[in-house]
Formats: C-alpha cells, structure tokens, sequence
C-alpha cells in the first residue's frame, strides 16, 4: 500500500516538475516585471516548503526520497537558465535540496546535489561564453534545452538509481554487520555461562583437593597422599584446559578483545612468576628476573600475564632436572630478561630445557601442536598455550617467536610489543 | 580478623570457612545477598567474598549495595565468581570491587593469602 502511494507521489511530483518547467519556458520573459520575480521566487519557495517539509518528512524513509532532492536541483537549474536576467536571484533555492541533503541524507547524496547544481551554473556559463544560447523570447527555439533538460534528468535519474543500489547495499552491510555483532554477543553469553557451568563443579575439585593435599583436612597415609597429589595435578591441569579451550572459542567467536591500559610489564612479569611460584611446584627450577628499568606501556596486562604464565610454564615443564648446568647460566634454570627495543618493550624467558627440533619452528604456535622433544618428556600440556600466547601477542601488534639457545642448551621464547 | 563469604553453593562456602578458619580467620557465610547486607552491617567484616550468579538478588546488586552504604563502603570486596574476567570484570570494577577472583583458579590457600594481604592493607595503608 505504502509503496503504491510512494510510486503515486513519485509520478506525480515528476508531472509538476516537468508542467513547471515547460510553464516557465514558454512564460514571455518581459512580462516579468521585479515584483513578478518575487511573486515567483515566493511560490517556488513555497513549493519546495510544502514538498520538504509535507512529502519529504512523509517519506523520510523512503529511498527515493533523493530523486525527489535530484529533481529539484534540476528544477532550479532550468528555472535559473530559462529565466536568464532574472536567474541569479533564484541561486539561493539551490541551497534547499542541497541543505536538506546534507541534514536528513547522508554526505555523499549532498554532495551530489550541489555538484548537479554547480553542473548546471558551470554550462550556462560555458553556453554563455560561447554565445551558443538562443534566443529565449523565440518560441520554439528552446526546444534543444529542453532535451538537454530530459537528458540531465535522465542522467540524474540514472545516478540516484546507482546511489539507491549502493545506499541498499551498505545498509545491508549495515544490518549483516549488527546481526554478527549480536552472534558474537550472544556466542559471548554462551561461552561465560559454559565457562561457570564448567568451571563451578572444577573450583569444588580443586579447592577440596588442594585441602586433602596440604592436610588442612586430615592427615594422609603415604599412599593416599601420593593418590591426591595426582588427583590435585589433574584437576589443576583440567581447570588450565577447559581455560585454553574457552580462549579458543573466544579467538574462534571473534569475542576474544583487548582491555588495554597503561602498565608496567616487569610489575606483570614479577606477578607471574610469584603466582606460579605459588601455585605450583617447579621441579626446584630456579627463576632469575634481569630487568631493564622500563616505562608503561599501553597492553592489556591480564592477556600479557597469560602469555607469561604460558611460557614460564613451559620453560619449566620442559626444563628437565638439572644434570649439568651450562656456564653463563650457573644456578638458574630460567631467566627472565625485559628490555628496551626499538619501538617497544621485549621480553625473553631463557630455559635449559630440551630445545626445540628444527623441523618443529614452523608449527610451534600452531593449535594443539606438541613437539618431538616434548612429548619425549611426558609432559601433558593441551598443545594449546602457545597458540593463545601468539594471539595475544599478535592482537598487541607484537611478535612472539622461539629460537634455541646458541650454547645448544635449551631454547629462548620471546615477544615484544610495540609501545603505542 | 573477620570475612564474610556470600554465595548460594554451600560447598563453596563450607570449603573457604574451613581453610580460613585453619588461618586463623573468622569466616561467616551467608547463601543468599540480602542475608549477606544483613551480616555485614552487623558483624562490619573486614574483607567480604562475593559470588554473583546468585537466586533474587545478585552480586553486583548486593556490591552496589554496600558500596552505597557509609558504613560498609570501605570494606575491600573481592567477587569470588566462575563467570570469566572478561565477561563481568569491567563491571565489577566500575562498581567499586577491590578485586575479580576465578574461584576454579583460586584454591582456598590463595583466598587466605589476599585475605592476610588485604589485613597488612588495613593496619599500614601506605605499605
């Protein structure tokens, strides 16, 4: 129903455009006295009133609405061409279409609004200069202009329906990019609401467990304390997994962001190693932190904090026991080193573990790739720590990357980030 | 030294009370928010736990709660919560919420250590 009356107003607004335009052609100029230009300018004005603030607001939604401005300037064009000594007062009508484009459209159907009218002002100067502009007293001799006209509209015609056609095209982008966001809000609901439900019974596990094992609730019998150690390793480990594996649904969802702000990354690398230090046994791997005095930089300084955790974990699982340390490296099994860089801040976690195969380098911060050297070692890690590390890293703009050691002991992870 | 847990699971709270206990540290417990603001304003703890997916009245009502009341808004409350930092943490921390805890990543020996942290907090500030 709606589009039926639209298309009626549509003809119908085109059947006055086109009456005027002959009115005004075939009016003996004159016969225009001053005050008759006035009485003009007032009804055209009055016209474009009604047909803005009437028609327009009417159909503010329609995607029409911008032949209709096309139309006008056309209009006013012909109006200020046909009317030649009396056309410069009619300059100021541009402004309506232009003016209402610019506040209810959107820039670019402005633009083209005020470009049609510079056209039509450009070519009557152009016709002007040339002296190729007839007669306009004479009857019948404006019959050319009025195909230029039709031409003009035509080619007006043409644009808006190629504007109308990009305008539905973005405003699909529009709604396709809303409906993804609400995908990701809605995967983002789901992954917090699994992440509680998986995790509710775990705390439980953990936190009763991890009371068995440190005799808050009883003492134990030899055996039943080796049996809850291994039962407060696992629920440790299960607790780290279903954590990596929420944090690749949210890579995977799109919803895994930054919250940046300004930090200290040796205050995040201090924190990580006392956490670990705490939460976990590391084998007597003793850790060394040599820092440079560092400003804060702009990251997101619980992201960084996994990323350490990630790798000091790894340096310290697949550190074995110490046989025979390497000089340079005496009592310590990793080092810490945070430094300065070009443009940013660097960080190298330095074990005396197995190395890492040179046919390993390419895949290590690919998803659940364990390495030769480390499944020797019996270590049941996910496979997925340095993947989540090199998202993190990636997303800051930094690099991460993995090299071995030159004295053939060990390997060095390192990322760094940009400061800005 | 007194801490006051809120959280509808029993086994959360019977397993935190008796770690903290073990510590030295008196733990009331309260399953439901509104019960909790009662607690709070009668026994003034020194450190409150609070989960947030809680029945009628939930943890961020009952933070905004305390955070609105002068007698109680100086109290460190710490959301002790499985929902992820990335999903609640933003607003916890606009609401006033001295810390966001993981309970899965938090075992009971860990609540202590803030618990004594936050009393070295208290006694010298500027430390």
């Amino acid at each position: 129903m709606r589009n039926r009356t639209e298309k009626i107003v549509e003809v119908a607004t085109w059947i006055v455009l086109i009456i005027i335009i002959f009115g005004v052609r075939f009016l003996p100029v004159k016969l225009l006295d001053n005050d008759s230009v006035y009485i003009l300018i007032g009804g055209i004005a009055s016209f474009a009133l009604l047909y803005y603030l009437v028609i327009y607001k009417y159909f503010a939604r329609s995607k029409r609405i911008y032949l209709k401005i096309i139309a006008d300037v056309v209009l006013i064009g012909v109006l200020i061409h046909l009317l030649k000594d009396y056309g410069q007062y009619f300059f100021a009508l541009y402004f309506l279409p232009i003016a209402a484009a610019a506040l209810e459209l959107e820039f670019i159907n402005a633009l083209l609004s005020a470009t049609i009218a510079s056209l039509f002002v450009v070519f009557e100067i152009f016709l002007s200069s040339q002296d190729l502009l007839p007669d306009s007293n004479q009857f019948f001799s404006g019959a050319w202009q009025i195909a230029i006209i039709l031409f003009i509209t035509i080619f007006c015609r043409m644009l808006a329906i190629q504007i109308r056609q990009e305008r539905t095209a973005k405003e699909e982008s529009i709604l396709k990019q809303k409906s993804l966001e609400l995908e990701a809000e809605r995967q983002k609901e789901f992954l917090s609401l699994t992440s509680h439900q998986l995790f509710t019974p775990l705390s439980m596990i953990r936190g009763f467990i991890s009371m068995l094992n440190d005799g808050t609730l009883g003492k134990l019998s030899p055996k039943q304390k080796d049996a809850v150690r291994e039962i407060h390793t696992n629920s440790v480990r299960m607790v780290d997994l279903v954590d990596e594996l929420l944090s690749i649904s949210r890579i995977q969802a799109g919803t895994f962001t930054l919250d940046k702000k300004f930090s200290r990354i040796n205050t995040i690398v201090q924190g990580s190693v006392d956490s670990l230090c705490k939460s976990k046994q590391n084998k007597n791997v003793k850790i060394i932190i040599e820092k440079e005095d560092l400003p804060p930089i702009n990251l997101d300084p619980d992201k960084i904090r996994q990323v350490m955790l990630n790798l000091l974990d790894n340096a310290i699982k697949y550190t074995p026991a110490p046989k025979s340390l390497v000089r340079g490296y005496t009592k310590t099994n990793v080092t810490i080193r945070t430094s300065a860089t070009k443009d940013g801040q660097m960080v190298e976690i330095i074990d005396q573990g197995v190395g890492i195969d040179q046919a390993d380098f390419e895949k290590l911060f690919q998803p659940f790739f364990r390495g030769k050297n480390i499944l020797e070692l019996d270590n049941k890690g996910t496979g997925l720590g340095l993947y989540i590390s090199r998202i993190i890293i990636e997303k800051h703009g930094g690099q991460i990357w993995a090299e071995n050691n030159p004295n053939g002991q060990g390997a060095t992870f390192s990322f760094k980030i940009p400061a800005m | 030294m007194k801490v006051l847990i809120i959280d509808d699971e029993k086994g959360v709270l019977k397993m935190y009370s008796e770690y903290l206990k073990g510590g030295g540290i008196e733990a009331l417990q309260a399953t439901d928010g509104q019960a909790g603001i009662k607690i709070a304003r009668v026994q003034k703890p020194d450190v409150i736990f609070l989960d947030i997916i809680m029945p009628h009245y939930n943890g961020f009502d009952v933070l905004k709660d305390i955070k609105a009341d002068p007698e109680l808004k100086q109290i460190p409350v710490f959301l002790l919560t499985n929902l992820p930092a990335e999903s609640s943490g933003d607003k916890a921390k606009s609401l006033g919420a001295a810390g966001y805890l993981v309970k899965a990543q938090y075992e009971p020996k860990m609540i202590l250590d803030i618990v004594k942290s936050a009393a070295t907090y208290k006694e010298n500030p500027k430390a």
